[in-house]
Protein backbone atom coordinates (compact mmCIF):
# COMPACT_ATOMS: atom_id res chain seq x y z
CA UNK A 1 0.00 0.00 0.00
CA UNK A 2 1.46 3.17 -1.07
CA UNK A 3 1.54 5.70 2.01
CA UNK A 4 -0.34 8.67 1.78
CA UNK A 5 1.61 11.51 1.02
CA UNK A 6 -0.29 13.56 3.75
CA UNK A 7 0.76 11.16 5.86
CA UNK A 8 4.56 11.30 4.73
CA UNK A 9 4.32 14.94 5.52
CA UNK A 10 3.14 14.65 8.68
CA UNK A 11 5.73 12.44 9.82
CA UNK A 12 8.18 14.87 8.45
CA UNK A 13 7.85 17.17 11.08
CA UNK A 14 9.72 14.70 13.47
CA UNK A 15 13.15 15.54 11.42
CA UNK A 16 12.18 19.26 11.33
CA UNK A 17 11.60 20.33 15.27
CA UNK A 18 12.46 18.41 18.48
CA UNK A 19 10.90 18.90 21.69
CA UNK A 20 12.96 19.07 25.12
CA UNK A 21 11.14 18.61 27.86
CA UNK A 22 12.55 19.11 31.45
CA UNK A 23 11.32 16.71 33.43
CA UNK A 24 12.83 17.69 37.01
CA UNK A 25 10.77 21.26 36.71
CA UNK A 26 7.39 19.56 35.49
CA UNK A 27 7.99 17.21 38.44
CA UNK A 28 8.32 20.17 40.11
CA UNK A 29 5.13 22.17 38.86
CA UNK A 30 3.11 18.85 39.73
CA UNK A 31 3.92 18.97 43.04
CA UNK A 32 3.31 23.11 43.08
CA UNK A 33 -0.27 22.47 41.56
CA UNK A 34 -1.32 19.74 44.10
CA UNK A 35 -0.31 21.71 47.28
CA UNK A 36 -2.38 24.67 45.74
CA UNK A 37 -5.59 21.99 44.86
CA UNK A 38 -5.08 20.81 48.70
CA UNK A 39 -5.00 24.47 50.28
CA UNK A 40 -8.00 25.04 47.90
CA UNK A 41 -9.88 22.39 48.86
CA UNK A 42 -8.86 22.63 52.85
CA UNK A 43 -10.06 26.32 52.83
CA UNK A 44 -13.71 25.68 51.46
CA UNK A 45 -14.08 22.59 53.85
CA UNK A 46 -12.96 25.68 56.69
CA UNK A 47 -15.23 28.08 55.61
CA UNK A 48 -18.28 25.58 54.48
CA UNK A 49 -17.90 23.99 58.01
CA UNK A 50 -17.44 27.39 59.89
CA UNK A 51 -20.62 28.49 58.23
CA UNK A 52 -22.57 25.86 59.16
CA UNK A 53 -21.26 25.49 62.72
CA UNK A 54 -21.98 29.53 63.09
CA UNK A 55 -25.58 29.39 61.81
CA UNK A 56 -26.73 26.94 64.42
CA UNK A 57 -27.26 29.33 67.17
CA UNK A 58 -28.42 31.89 64.51
CA UNK A 59 -31.34 29.04 63.88
CA UNK A 60 -32.01 28.58 67.39
CA UNK A 61 -31.66 32.00 68.22
CA UNK A 62 -34.29 33.17 65.50
CA UNK A 63 -36.79 30.02 66.29
CA UNK A 64 -36.76 31.26 70.11
CA UNK A 65 -37.26 34.95 69.41
CA UNK A 66 -39.71 34.89 66.59
CA UNK A 67 -41.42 31.50 67.80
CA UNK A 68 -40.80 30.11 64.23
CA UNK A 69 -42.57 26.52 64.00
CA UNK A 70 -41.20 23.55 64.75
CA UNK A 71 -39.94 23.21 60.98
CA UNK A 72 -37.59 25.68 61.60
CA UNK A 73 -35.61 23.44 63.89
CA UNK A 74 -35.25 21.12 60.98
CA UNK A 75 -31.92 22.63 59.35
CA UNK A 76 -30.25 22.24 62.62
CA UNK A 77 -29.40 18.73 61.68
CA UNK A 78 -28.95 19.63 58.23
CA UNK A 79 -25.68 22.02 59.39
CA UNK A 80 -24.72 19.60 61.72
CA UNK A 81 -24.93 16.96 59.40
CA UNK A 82 -22.64 19.27 57.29
CA UNK A 83 -20.24 19.95 59.75
CA UNK A 84 -20.30 16.35 60.54
CA UNK A 85 -19.89 15.35 57.31
CA UNK A 86 -16.89 17.35 56.36
CA UNK A 87 -14.84 16.94 59.44
CA UNK A 88 -15.18 12.88 59.65
CA UNK A 89 -14.76 12.69 56.06
CA UNK A 90 -11.16 14.61 56.36
CA UNK A 91 -10.14 12.25 59.16
CA UNK A 92 -11.07 9.02 56.79
CA UNK A 93 -9.08 10.70 54.01
CA UNK A 94 -6.15 11.46 56.48
CA UNK A 95 -6.11 7.77 57.99
CA UNK A 96 -6.29 6.58 54.48
CA UNK A 97 -3.53 8.07 53.22
CA UNK A 98 -1.22 7.58 56.03
CA UNK A 99 -1.79 3.93 54.98
CA UNK A 100 -1.35 4.18 51.21
CA UNK A 101 -0.01 6.78 49.07
CA UNK A 102 0.33 10.10 50.64
CA UNK A 103 -1.13 13.44 48.84
CA UNK A 104 0.62 16.08 50.21
CA UNK A 105 4.68 16.48 51.34
CA UNK A 106 6.73 13.77 50.04
CA UNK A 107 4.32 11.93 47.50
CA UNK A 108 2.87 14.64 46.15
CA UNK A 109 3.92 13.86 42.78
CA UNK A 110 1.13 11.14 42.35
CA UNK A 111 -2.33 12.55 41.73
CA UNK A 112 -5.10 13.31 44.57
CA UNK A 113 -6.82 10.23 45.68
CA UNK A 114 -10.10 9.30 43.39
CA UNK A 115 -11.65 10.15 46.65
CA UNK A 116 -10.93 13.76 46.70
CA UNK A 117 -13.61 14.29 43.88
CA UNK A 118 -16.06 12.34 45.24
CA UNK A 119 -15.65 14.43 48.23
CA UNK A 120 -16.43 17.09 46.63
CA UNK A 121 -19.05 16.21 45.04
CA UNK A 122 -20.79 14.59 48.04
CA UNK A 123 -19.98 17.82 49.52
CA UNK A 124 -21.90 20.15 47.45
CA UNK A 125 -24.65 17.80 47.55
CA UNK A 126 -24.80 18.23 51.04
CA UNK A 127 -25.12 21.61 50.72
CA UNK A 128 -27.81 21.73 48.03
CA UNK A 129 -29.89 19.35 50.01
CA UNK A 130 -29.34 21.48 53.26
CA UNK A 131 -30.55 24.49 51.49
CA UNK A 132 -33.51 22.46 50.10
CA UNK A 133 -34.37 22.08 53.50
CA UNK A 134 -34.14 25.32 55.09
CA UNK B 1 5.06 1.27 41.28
CA UNK B 2 7.73 3.34 43.41
CA UNK B 3 8.31 6.91 42.65
CA UNK B 4 11.80 6.51 41.25
CA UNK B 5 10.43 3.78 38.66
CA UNK B 6 7.56 6.54 37.55
CA UNK B 7 9.93 9.33 37.00
CA UNK B 8 12.18 6.68 34.58
CA UNK B 9 9.56 5.96 32.65
CA UNK B 10 7.49 9.04 32.32
CA UNK B 11 10.89 10.43 31.43
CA UNK B 12 11.48 7.56 29.01
CA UNK B 13 8.27 8.05 27.60
CA UNK B 14 8.36 11.54 27.09
CA UNK B 15 11.66 10.87 24.99
CA UNK B 16 9.33 8.43 23.02
CA UNK B 17 5.89 9.80 22.66
CA UNK B 18 6.60 14.08 23.23
CA UNK B 19 6.27 14.58 19.85
CA UNK B 20 2.29 13.45 19.98
CA UNK B 21 1.79 15.58 22.70
CA UNK B 22 3.03 18.72 20.23
CA UNK B 23 1.17 17.68 17.61
CA UNK B 24 -2.10 16.98 19.38
CA UNK B 25 -1.41 20.49 21.39
CA UNK B 26 -0.68 22.39 17.79
CA UNK B 27 -4.03 20.77 16.47
CA UNK B 28 -6.46 22.10 19.17
CA UNK B 29 -5.00 25.42 19.51
CA UNK B 30 -4.37 28.64 17.09
CA UNK B 31 -1.50 30.29 19.44
CA UNK B 32 2.21 29.06 19.90
CA UNK B 33 0.94 30.79 23.85
CA UNK B 34 -2.07 28.64 23.66
CA UNK B 35 0.00 25.72 22.64
CA UNK B 36 2.31 26.12 25.31
CA UNK B 37 -0.10 26.32 27.64
CA UNK B 38 -1.83 22.86 26.31
CA UNK B 39 1.28 20.98 25.95
CA UNK B 40 2.10 21.72 29.81
CA UNK B 41 -1.75 20.86 30.92
CA UNK B 42 -1.01 17.39 28.94
CA UNK B 43 2.44 16.42 30.53
CA UNK B 44 1.22 17.89 33.71
CA UNK B 45 -1.97 15.18 32.97
CA UNK B 46 0.29 12.55 31.79
CA UNK B 47 2.66 12.57 35.00
CA UNK B 48 -0.72 12.45 37.31
CA UNK B 49 -2.74 9.61 35.12
CA UNK B 50 0.67 6.97 34.91
CA UNK B 51 0.20 5.38 38.32
CA UNK B 52 -3.08 4.70 36.87
CA UNK B 53 -1.42 2.96 33.71
CA UNK B 54 -1.91 -0.76 34.00
CA UNK B 55 -0.33 -1.58 30.56
CA UNK B 56 -3.46 -2.60 28.74
CA UNK B 57 -3.08 -0.85 26.27
CA UNK B 58 0.64 0.35 24.92
CA UNK B 59 2.09 3.77 25.84
CA UNK B 60 1.50 5.21 22.85
CA UNK B 61 -2.25 4.46 22.44
CA UNK B 62 -2.41 5.48 26.26
CA UNK B 63 -0.68 8.63 25.67
CA UNK B 64 -2.71 10.22 22.97
CA UNK B 65 -5.62 8.87 24.76
CA UNK B 66 -4.42 11.26 27.54
CA UNK B 67 -3.14 14.17 25.44
CA UNK B 68 -6.78 13.98 23.39
CA UNK B 69 -8.60 13.90 26.46
CA UNK B 70 -7.04 16.60 27.68
CA UNK B 71 -7.12 18.56 24.85
CA UNK B 72 -10.76 17.82 24.15
CA UNK B 73 -11.81 19.29 28.03
CA UNK B 74 -8.97 22.41 27.90
CA UNK B 75 -10.23 25.58 28.17
CA UNK B 76 -8.40 28.26 27.14
CA UNK B 77 -9.46 30.46 30.52
CA UNK B 78 -7.34 27.56 32.10
CA UNK B 79 -4.08 28.94 30.99
CA UNK B 80 -4.45 32.05 33.67
CA UNK B 81 -3.90 29.43 35.97
CA UNK B 82 -0.40 29.12 34.29
CA UNK B 83 0.64 32.65 34.41
CA UNK B 84 3.26 32.08 37.22
CA UNK B 85 4.39 28.77 35.62
CA UNK B 86 7.77 28.15 34.02
CA UNK B 87 7.69 26.96 30.42
CA UNK B 88 8.82 23.06 31.09
CA UNK B 89 9.68 22.15 27.49
CA UNK B 90 11.83 23.30 24.50
CA UNK B 91 10.76 23.38 20.52
CA UNK B 92 13.59 23.41 18.84
CA UNK B 93 13.84 23.89 15.06
CA UNK B 94 16.54 21.32 13.36
CA UNK B 95 18.80 22.57 10.43
CA UNK B 96 18.41 20.65 7.92
CA UNK B 97 21.13 19.59 4.52
CA UNK B 98 20.17 22.13 1.58
CA UNK B 99 19.47 18.85 -0.56
CA UNK B 100 16.53 18.06 1.70
CA UNK B 101 15.55 21.15 2.59
CA UNK B 102 13.40 22.05 -0.46
CA UNK B 103 11.57 18.85 0.12
CA UNK B 104 11.09 19.75 3.53
CA UNK B 105 9.88 23.15 3.23
CA UNK B 106 7.41 21.95 0.73
CA UNK B 107 6.55 19.18 3.21
CA UNK B 108 6.18 22.39 6.21
CA UNK B 109 3.97 24.08 4.12
CA UNK B 110 1.87 20.92 3.96
CA UNK B 111 1.74 20.18 7.26
CA UNK B 112 0.49 24.07 8.01
CA UNK B 113 -1.97 24.33 5.81
CA UNK B 114 -3.19 20.11 7.60
CA UNK B 115 -3.17 21.77 10.81
CA UNK B 116 -5.22 24.82 9.36
CA UNK B 117 -7.60 22.65 7.95
CA UNK B 118 -7.97 19.92 11.14
CA UNK B 119 -8.52 22.83 13.67
CA UNK B 120 -11.73 23.54 11.69
CA UNK B 121 -12.88 20.31 11.86
CA UNK B 122 -15.03 19.36 14.86
CA UNK B 123 -12.88 17.89 18.05
CA UNK B 124 -14.01 14.26 17.36
CA UNK B 125 -13.22 14.17 13.95
CA UNK B 126 -9.90 16.19 14.70
CA UNK B 127 -8.94 13.74 16.77
CA UNK B 128 -9.82 10.89 14.24
CA UNK B 129 -7.51 12.37 11.50
CA UNK B 130 -4.79 13.47 13.60
CA UNK B 131 -4.35 9.46 14.87
CA UNK B 132 -4.60 8.65 11.14
CA UNK B 133 -1.99 10.81 9.85
CA UNK B 134 0.10 9.53 12.79
CA UNK B 135 -0.46 5.86 10.92
CA UNK B 136 -2.17 4.26 13.81
CA UNK B 137 -4.28 1.16 12.63
CA UNK B 138 -7.83 1.26 13.30
CA UNK B 139 -7.48 -1.13 16.61
CA UNK B 140 -5.36 1.20 17.86
CA UNK B 141 -7.41 4.38 16.90
CA UNK B 142 -10.70 2.68 18.20
CA UNK B 143 -8.34 1.61 21.33
CA UNK B 144 -7.61 5.34 21.93
CA UNK B 145 -10.98 6.86 21.40
CA UNK B 146 -12.76 3.91 22.70
CA UNK B 147 -15.14 3.09 20.00
CA UNK B 148 -15.38 -0.07 17.34
CA UNK B 149 -12.92 -0.48 14.56
CA UNK B 150 -16.35 -0.63 12.03
CA UNK B 151 -16.49 2.88 13.44
CA UNK B 152 -13.60 4.37 13.01
CA UNK B 153 -13.73 3.38 9.31
CA UNK B 154 -16.87 5.03 9.01
CA UNK B 155 -16.36 8.30 10.45
CA UNK B 156 -12.46 8.53 9.66
CA UNK B 157 -13.95 8.22 5.61
CA UNK B 158 -16.26 11.18 6.52
CA UNK B 159 -13.09 12.99 8.30
CA UNK B 160 -11.06 12.72 5.49
CA UNK B 161 -13.79 13.54 3.21
CA UNK B 162 -13.77 17.05 5.28
CA UNK B 163 -10.08 17.65 5.26
CA UNK B 164 -9.75 16.99 1.63
CA UNK B 165 -12.34 19.96 1.04
CA UNK B 166 -10.36 22.28 3.52
CA UNK B 167 -7.41 21.41 2.00
CA UNK B 168 -9.17 22.22 -1.61
CA UNK B 169 -10.23 25.72 -0.41
CA UNK B 170 -7.32 26.89 1.45
CA UNK B 171 -4.52 25.97 -1.39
Amino acid sequence: MNPDPLQQAWHSQAVQTRLTIDADLLLKEVQRNQQTFTALIFWRDVREVGVSLLLIPVWVYMGVRMSLPWTWYLTIPALVWIAGFMLLDRIRQKRRSSCGISWDGVSTTRSPPPDSAGHALSTRHCIRSAAWQS
Amino acid sequence: MLNADLESVFKLWIVEHGGAVLKVARAYTVSVEECQDLVQEILLQVWQSLPQFQGRSSAQTWFYRVALNTSLNWQRQERRRRVRQQPIFEIEEIGVAAADSAQLVSQREVVERLYTAIRQLPKGDAALVLLYLDDLSYSQIADVLGISESNVGVKLNRAKKALGELLKEKP
